[in-house]
């Protein structure tokens, strides 16, 4: 077979192929248009046309369509021409299509996007003409009335700016906050601004109202200070009248009292004569009682006058060992008359800072207590020890003690333990109330330890700083 | 001294018209596009050549006339079958996302 026939058959099968594949190509395919499918299979079929013709020609079978095959492939270029073109011009469409699609969807979206926006939105030149309002920005437009919404104006400032109008009617009125921004002007125009307009009438309502409360609080305060200080000024009346009460008390119950022991004392020493022997036992009584009385009217005072705090305190280094040594020979005399054994015993030098009168009248409280509610025969040890930052004063008695649950009723003023079956000891209930007091006043803490019938122990802790402000005087 | 008219008038036809397809071929994309250009490019060499062979080389430009319509046959081939698989798979893809 010569080598033409063997390319003749070659373009047959090929261009075969060809036509069979195009047939395959789905008519809808995306990207292919049907026009350019149809044009590009009839393309190819004329050359398989001139193929099947040339084939016959050398197979020898017959030379008749050879004319056909020529005539045919005149064909062939244009069809692929209109082919290419059709698919070109399709593509160009498409795409026309779909940008003209993308524009309308981005615009109806701006345009919903704007016309349901709760903020009024217009376009306006520097004259204050308007080429394009919203629905709200046409509403506002309508409502303002002429000059409260000055457009021109606004449009002339500056680039970004924010602003209050108040709009409409004085019952209606409408606040707006104005944000303006300026547009590129287009070439030969009057230079735009789109206008942000949005309702802040609650919000300048609600700063009114907050601005008025403010106003009213103000003057609440200034209301409440003052009847503060009228009532400021009238406890300090009250308590300067407490004051002038306390001191005369003291001056008007303790002088009478005093003329009433000192002339008793007098009389039973028989400096103002000789005394019968009833005379002298009731004249004892008159004594005994007065002094009673005495006391408790010192108590008293001593009490109200701690808790109204008229009770300095007066802070001084105090060498607590010697103080209490002094302290208890004082009572010793005391102690004697009832045959009790009384002793202060010390552990080492002991300092402390603090007030000694105060600090003397809380033991001597103490001691007298032990002194009172021991039976003769008893002891009562004061000892001083040193703690780690504070001097410990113990008052111990071989007494009577106290029960577990009278332990802190003790502190209550005129509170006393009735013990069974014993006589009730003079006294008013006032002595551990004011220990209590003081130590408080003193920063010191007051602790009891007792068994009944076996004895009591009284424990002050004596801190060797004293903790409050200092008043020295 | 022998050409046809229809052989004339192809040769006129491929002149003319190939840079007009050019232009045309330069805006698309598909799959297989070179072995398309060759096919037709290979066709268009031998609608010269058919009108050469009468003035020169008969017998040589005569074979090489129909080599060139064979690798035009081939390539177009071979240009439709890559056309026709990534049509088919887009065309499945855009029916069933
Ligand atoms: N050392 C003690 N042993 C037993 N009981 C005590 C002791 N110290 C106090 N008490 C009990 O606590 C009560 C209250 O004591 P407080 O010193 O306050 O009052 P008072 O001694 O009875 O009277 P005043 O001290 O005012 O003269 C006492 O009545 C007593 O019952
Ligand atoms: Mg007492």
């Amino acid at each position: 077979m010569s080598p033409i026939a063997v390319f003749d058959i070659l373009a047959f099968l090929g261009f075969g192929a060809a036509l069979f594949f195009g047939f395959r190509v789905p008519a809808h395919a995306p990207g292919i248009g049907r026009l350019a499918k149809y044009t590009y299979i009839g393309a190819v079929a004329i050359f398989l046309l001139n193929g099947a013709s040339n084939v016959l020609e050398y197979t020898g079978v017959t030379t008749q369509f050879d004319a056909y095959g020529d005539y045919a492939k005149v064909l062939f270029v244009p069809l692929v021409l209109w082919s290419t073109f059709s698919r070109v011009n399709a593509e160009r469409l498409l795409a026309a299509q779909r940008a003209e699609a993308a524009e309308r969807e981005e615009s109806e979206l701006l345009t919903s996007i704007l016309e349901t926006s709760p903020a009024g939105v217009i376009v306006a030149d520097v004259n204050g003409s308007v080429s394009f309002a919203n629905q709200f920005g046409s509403q506002i437009l309508a409502e303002a009335l002429p000059g409260q919404l000055d457009l021109a104006g606004i449009v002339r400032g500056t680039p970004t700016a924010h602003r209050r109008v108040p709009v409409g009617m004085q019952d209606s009125l409408r606040y707006l906050a104005v944000r303006c921004k300026s547009l590129h002007p287009a070439e030969g125009s009057a230079s735009r601004a789109v206008l942000v307009l949005s309702d802040v009438t609650d919000r300048v309502i609600r700063e009114h109202e907050i601005e008025e409360y403010r106003h009213g609080l103000e003057r609440e305060i200034d209301h409440r200070t003052s009847e503060l200080m009228e009532a400021n000024r009238q406890l300090q009346d009250a308590s300067d009248a407490r004051q002038d009460f306390l001191a005369r008390m003291s001056h008007e119950l303790k002088t009478p009292l005093n003329s009433i022991i000192g002339f008793s004392e007098i009389m039973l020493k028989g400096l103002s004569g000789p005394l019968t022997e009833d005379q002298r036992a009731q004249l004892g009584m008159v004594h005994s009682s007065g002094t009673h009385l005495l006391e408790l009217v010192n108590d008293v005072l001593e009490i109200s006058r701690i808790e109204a705090g008229y009770s300095p305190v007066s802070i001084a280094r105090v060498n607590v060992c010697a103080r209490m040594g002094d302290l208890v020979a004082s009572m010793a005399v005391l102690a004697r008359e009832k045959d009790i054994d009384l002793a202060c015993r010390c552990e080492g030098a002991t300092n402390a800072a603090t007030d000694p009168d105060k600090l003397d009248q809380i033991v001597r409280n103490l001691v007298s207590n032990a002194i009172k509610f021991t039976d003769p025969g008893g002891r009562v040890d004061v000892t001083v020890e040193q703690e780690q930052d504070s001097a410990v004063v113990t008052v111990a008695d071989t007494g009577i003690g106290i029960a577990e649950e009278d332990q802190e009723r003790i502190y209550s003023a005129f509170q006393q333990v009735e013990p069974g079956n014993r006589a009730r000891r003079e006294g008013t209930g006032l002595g551990l109330t004011i220990c209590r007091e003081l130590c408080d006043s003193l920063g010191c803490t007051l602790s009891l330890e007792s068994r009944p019938g076996e004895g009591s122990a009284f424990t002050v802790r004596i801190p060797r700083q004293f903790p409050g402000d200092l008043v020295i005087l | 001294m022998t050409y046809s008219e229809s052989e004339i008038i192809n040769l006129f036809l491929v002149l003319v018209l190939s840079p007009m397809l050019a232009v045309g071929l330069r805006e698309l994309r598909f799959p297989g596009k070179v072995w398309s250009e060759i096919g037709f490019s290979a066709i268009a060499l031998g609608l010269v050549v058919t009108v050469l062979e009468g003035f020169v080389f008969p017998d040589a430009l005569n074979l090489v006339e129909h080599a060139c319509y064979a690798a035009g046959g081939i390539c177009g081939a071979v240009g439709a079958y890559l056309l026709a698989k990534d049509a088919r798979r887009a065309y499945r893809g855009a029916e069933r996302p």
